[in-house]
């Protein structure tokens, strides 16, 4: 491991993609401490410019923009948090099952996960999401996570089936180790890494998908994210009438974040898949 | 390369499908937005998602017309297709048609449509039967001459004028008939209607509605004659796109809610106008306001209702949400500008109303009912009612609103009330709406017409005919109730002259005023009236009031007056 | 019988199997709306006119009948599978009266028209950019790599907001909304093409460029794979000149992204969608969302079951064609299992 480490640490592109996502979760912890203001409280009037008292001007309801990122991007990497593990767990379990038991179960359970990838799954997120009762948080974020595992779940089975005929499972079987346990221990802890890097894209993917959401006005209630203040901006007309610092900055802190966490997932490929690094 | 084919001949299949229209020439055709927004699919008046511009709200007298139309700047019903309205007794109009009134097709309008139009109500589910709750009998003595016996029971003068300037009157040659064929009446689409308007359909599809004038038009003399000879509705997919399109002279006539239009011409110098150079730009014309659940623990205190309305920046909306459309709302139910304004008690409004004032809202919490503040710094009540959560709701993409509730939930939780902003879509908040089944709620009530404000006051505070919480209401959505409304009500209904109407409303105001079942949060105009002169000139104005800004009633008039540039 | 034809037999199977769930599945998951679709008509009846107690209620109960929502759950169901076999996706409510296919049939050309080309040739350009990226490897490979990225965790909408601001707004360039000027109407001529041509330059770009991003970073990993097979090593110590190594590489390492392909077809609906509401172009993605807002259920339904169709279309053609091209799937379908 600590191997990994020190290749990864000399990585120049997980270099770049660690300091700016560090920077970005610190931008979202600490900033909210030292500015204790309400972000959905007006400070000035109808798209103001920035100024020196308002550093990237005011939305379409007189709030203060760089307050809104401050909180918008804590609010944007909880749900792609939240999401991300959800979507990693179910994917995970229902591919590892599928892989190691194989037979009926398997026919079973990666039918139904190739059913449901037939359908669209912005479609299946937007009757979901219209259809809770309350929109907060953490409820949007296992919405997003419970439509966006199907592509874990594929990945995930094709290595378990790969595992299963590894001669240390074979052991652990005669052994007369529960189906359980072997899963945990003989077959889970040689994909790690590969389940790692499949949850840097869910999360990356679920962030892009709550901004989705947001604007089509399906965002979190009584919260801002960036995908919200996207949304106020372009349902506020903010580009036909030219205010530029309503919808730039949640769109360069979108691509910002996404970015860094696939040149993060591609860094990690790169260590952990030696073939790659050859090249 | 296949693939490349077949993309190919789809497109050019969308094309062929497209009918082969011409260009119009520019400087005969009206290029107007804002009436219609998903695709054309009827044209049939008493239907269902009724196309511009055969529906109630947008372009009346296009296609097809009313007996009289409403001026919103005097507040007055003037001819259409009827010439007069005499009222020999309180109890009986008698209506008078033009001379040589007749439809598209020829054939003449005669006292028998009209009568046909309105007993239709009594066989089919249209959204004017509730006349026959308010008169007695229609019938023809001639021709031209139509007379409605008035109810005593229900006596309603008010409501009976909006009828006749809103009932679109249908040829009795062609609807007799489909009555007898049609399985369903409202089903059926209208796709080649047959009205007594000015404008026939040219063209309808999911890009645009053109519609072209009719050169037999009867009413060129008694009415006037619209100059365009073509009217363009595209249809757009959005609001802003409607509104670049407007800046950039593709469309003349704009109905839209459009931010910040006085930049277009302050700034970018476009031949731009609304009605008045200066704030608000709109004529008022309707009021959202914000139903409160008086039902609901907290909220059912008055006291509550009071600071909650002190606590919200009606100024701000104003400046904001609304983009300078609207003076900060004021504590009353009746618009204080326009055909409003002579029932619009000033003083009254200003002793015993509200503004915005969170020092006095904090004072009524803590001082006059004991309230305070939890940890969370909510306020909590002495019988430990906490204040909230509360969800204040109104449809989703409604943006002036939805930016409105903004401020509300923003403002009362700087104070120490827990208010959350909720945007279901459409259905969910009407249902939620009719059963009674919310916090507080955005809505809209009555705007201007003939029987404003006596329609706006039933709307918020009559019981009568409304049923519990959990039914379907179509008024008082907060089942408000006071034992004396009712008969204020019928007073202000029967009232037989202005000073009476005062009166009767002045006290219902001044009830609301104690009661605060609903605050106001802004004026709107009743439709925006938006102008690009880049291609047609001559609109009304403030200074030029030769029509009044509506896309409605008198509206049409507005096209008798317009030239090409 | 063959164990080829067998395996497309269970195919065939899989998928009638695939489709009767996905059919289920449409039409249970728009009902999960809440609000009641007649309450949409009613309402906006009532905007304009007036409407009271009784009188509502008769047109509240005429429409429940028309639309048979008050049966019960599981007749409404047995209709729709009735009507969806005879192809008959129903009326639509929000747009009522008209036909849910004639709605479809009026937007389905622009999202195809879009989607399509910028998908393929996206894909096309994409592969090739990732297979010489990593063939060349060195700076090239680095400036490409990172270009590529960029682009791809750019979403789709955020660059179709910058596009729209900087080519639109702030340099005039392109029109900023609409399928074509809203003064002509489709007829066909040069004016008119060029018009449309001019409209679906943007929406075009916006999409193109990501999928360009995400393709090429896809390859350039997998044709890195490739390049340490062995024959590649041959082919140089052959003295194979570039091009030709390239196209081997190019076959071996598409494979996979074949399956990309099929994907990215069947997320056209969802990647219309915004697409369109940023640009305001017509087509089914805004149908689509339009519908679900106001409870339509037989427009989402349609939709909905018309991509179910086209994904599981573009699967089993692609599944059938892999066995057809890589012997070792047959023989892994056929034998192993």
């Amino acid at each position: 491991m600590s191997l990994f480490l020190r290749q990864l640490a000399s990585n120049g592109r997980f270099q770049v993609s660690f300091s700016i996502l560090l920077l970005l979760v610190l931008f979202a912890v600490i900033g909210p401490m030292l500015d204790k203001r309400n972000p959905l409280f007006a400070v000035g009037g109808r798209y103001d410019p920035p100024s020196r008292e308002v550093w990237l001007g005011t939305d379409v309801i007189g709030n203060d923009i760089f307050l809104q990122l401050l909180h918008g991007v804590g609010t944007s990497l909880k749900i792609g948090l939240i999401a991300g593990l959800t979507a990693t767990l179910i994917g995970v379990l229902i591919g590892t099952l599928a892989g190691y038991l194989g037979a009926w179960i398997d026919e079973a359970l990666m039918g139904f996960t190739n059913v449901i990838i037939t359908i669209p799954t912005i479609v299946i997120l937007i009757l979901l999401s219209v259809s809770v009762a309350k929109r907060d948080l953490t409820t949007l974020g296992l919405i997003i996570g419970v439509t966006s595992w199907p592509w874990t779940a594929r990945a995930v089975r094709a290595q378990t089936s790969s595992l299963r005929t590894r001669e240390h499972v074979d052991v652990a079987k005669i052994s007369g180790a529960k189906t359980f346990s072997i899963i945990l221990w003989e077959i889970l802890p040689y994909m790690f890494s590969y389940i790692f890097m499949a949850f840097i894209l869910q999360l990356g993917s679920a962030i892009l998908n709550e901004a989705a959401l947001s604007l089509l006005g399906l965002g979190p209630t009584n919260t801002i994210s960036l995908g919200k203040m996207l949304q106020f901006a372009i349902q506020g007309e903010a580009i036909r009438t030219g205010a530029y610092w309503s919808f730039l900055p949640p769109t360069i802190l979108l691509t910002l974040i996404s970015f860094s966490l696939l040149l993060l997932q591609s860094s990690l490929d790169e260590v952990f898949n030696p073939k790659l690094r050859k090249a | 390369m296949k693939l490349f084919k077949l993309l190919l001949s789809l497109l050019a299949l969308g094309f062929v499908m497209g009918s082969f229209a011409q260009e119009l020439p520019r400087n005969e055709t009206l290029y107007i937005n804002g009436m219609q927004w998903g695709p054309p699919t009827s044209f049939n008046p008493i239907g269902s998602g009724v196309a511009w511009p055969a529906g109630q709200t947008f372009g009346t007298q296009y296609l097809y017309e009313t007996l009289f139309v409403y001026n919103m700047l005097s507040g007055e019903l003037e001819p259409q297709l009827a010439a007069s309205l005499e009222t020999p007794d309180a109890n009986t109009f008698i209506v008078t048609l033009q001379d040589g009134t007749h439809w598209q097709d020829g054939e003449a309008l005669s006292s028998a449509d009209v009568v046909y139009t309105f007993e239709m109500a009594q066989r089919q589910s249209v959204s004017y039967a509730p006349v026959w709750d308010y008169v007695s009998s229609i019938a023809a003595s001639d021709d031209k001459t139509i007379t409605f016996s008035l109810n005593p029971d229900k006596y309603n003068p008010g409501l009976v004028r909006q009828y006749l300037a809103s009932v679109n009157i249908l040829p009795m040659h062609i609807w007799a008939a489909l009555e007898e064929s049609e399985d369903s009446l409202l089903q059926f689409a209208n796709m080649d209607p047959v009205g007594s308007g000015p404008y026939k359909i040219k063209e309808a599809n999911n890009e645009r509605v053109v519609v072209e004038l009719d050169s037999n038009y009867w009413g060129q003399e008694a009415v006037g004659m619209p100059v365009p000879k073509y009217v363009v509705h595209p249809i757009f997919k959005s609001n802003d796109a409607g509104n670049l399109a407007f800046e950039q002279g593709q469309v003349d006539l704009s109905q839209q809610f459009a931010p910040e239009i006085w930049k277009m011409w302050e700034d970018k110098g476009l031949p731009v106008s609304t009605w008045y150079k200066e704030e608000p730009y709109h004529v008022p014309g309707s009021i959202p306001i914000m139903f409160v659940n008086i039902h609901e623990a907290g909220l059912d205190n008055v006291d509550v209702r009071r600071a909650l309305a002190h606590v919200i920046n009606y100024r701000l909306i104003a400046q904001t949400a609304m983009s300078r459309y609207s003076v900060p709302a004021n504590a009353s139910l009746i618009i204080p500008s326009g055909g409003e304004e002579q029932y619009y008690d000033a003083e009254a409004v200003a002793a015993n109303g509200w503004s915005y004032d969170p020092q006095k809202a904090v004072d009524i919490l803590e001082k006059e009912l004991g309230a305070k503040k939890g940890n969370d710094g909510i306020y909590v009540l002495p019988d430990g009612t906490r204040l909230g959560p509360w969800k204040v709701q109104c449809p989703f993409g409604w943006t002036d609103w939805n930016q409105a509730l903004e401020i509300v939930a923003a403002n009362a939780q700087a104070v120490g009330i827990d208010v959350q902003t909720d945007f279901p879509e459409f259905p969910v908040a009407n249902q939620n709406m009719a059963n009674g089944t919310f916090d507080l709620a955005l809505w809209f009530v009555a705007g201007v017409g003939p029987s404003s404000p006596w329609q706006r006051f039933r709307d918020i505070m009559d019981n009568r005919g409304v049923p519990a919480q959990g039914e379907t209401a179509f008024w008082n959505y907060n089942r408000y109730s006071n034992p004396a409304v009712g008969d204020l009500l019928d007073q202000a209904a029967a009232a037989s002259d202005a000073d009476a109407l005062k009166a009767a409303l002045g006290e219902l105001d001044n009830i609301y005023r104690s009661d605060i079942p609903a605050i106001p949060l802004m004026y709107r105009p009743l439709q925006f009236f938006q102008v690009n002169q880049s291609h047609w000139t001559g609109f009304p104005s403030a200074e030029n009031p030769v029509a009044a800004p509506m896309h409605m009633g008198a509206g049409i008039r507005i096209l008798y007056h317009i030239q090409a540039k | 019988m063959s164990t080829f034809q067998r395996y497309i037999l269970s195919k065939i199977i899989w998928y009638l199997v695939a489709f009767l769930a996905a059919a289920a599945l449409n039409f249970f998951l728009p009902r999960m709306i809440p609000g009641n679709p007649v309450d949409t008509i009613m309402a906006r009846m009532a905007q304009g006119g007036e409407g009271e107690g009784e009188a509502r209620r008769r047109m509240y109960n005429t429409y429940m009948q028309e639309f048979g929502l008050d049966k019960p759950l599981v007749n409404q169901f047995g209709n729709y599978m009735g009507n969806l076999l005879r192809g008959d996706f129903g009326t639509s409510f929000g747009n009522y009266p008209a036909k849910v296919s004639a709605l479809i049939k009026s937007s389905i050309p622009w999202t195809i028209a879009l989607q399509l080309p910028a998908i393929l040739l996206g894909w096309i350009l994409g592969n090739l950019l990732g297979v010489f990226a990593a063939y060349k490897g060195g700076g090239f490979d680095k400036g490409a790599f990172v270009t590529s990225l960029a682009f791809s965790s750019l979403p789709y909408y955020c660059l179709a907001v910058l596009l729209l601001y900087g080519f639109s707004v702030m340099l005039p360039w392109f029109p900023s909304f609409g399928g074509y000027n809203p003064g002509s109407s489709p007829h066909l001529s040069w004016s008119f093409v060029i018009d449309v041509l001019h409209h679906y330059t943007l929406p075009f770009l916006s999409l193109l460029l990501v999928l360009i991003g995400g393709q090429a970073v896809g390859m350039r990993s997998m044709a890195i794979y490739e390049l340490s097979a062995d024959y590649v090593g041959y082919m140089r110590n052959l003295g194979v000149d570039d091009n030709q190594i390239v196209r081997s590489i190019f076959r071996n390492a598409m494979l996979p992204q074949i399956t990309g392909l099929a994907l990215a077809i069947g997320s056209l609906v969802g990647g219309a969608l915004l697409t369109e509401i940023v640009f305001s172009y017509p087509g089914i993605g805004s149908t689509l969302f339009t519908a679900i807002r106001q409870s339509d259920y037989p427009v989402v339904q349609g939709i909905t079951m018309l991509v179910t169709v086209a994904v599981l279309a573009a699967n089993f053609i692609i599944d059938i064609l892999y066995s057809l091209i890589d012997p070792r799937i047959r023989a892994a379908q056929s034998g192993e299992r």
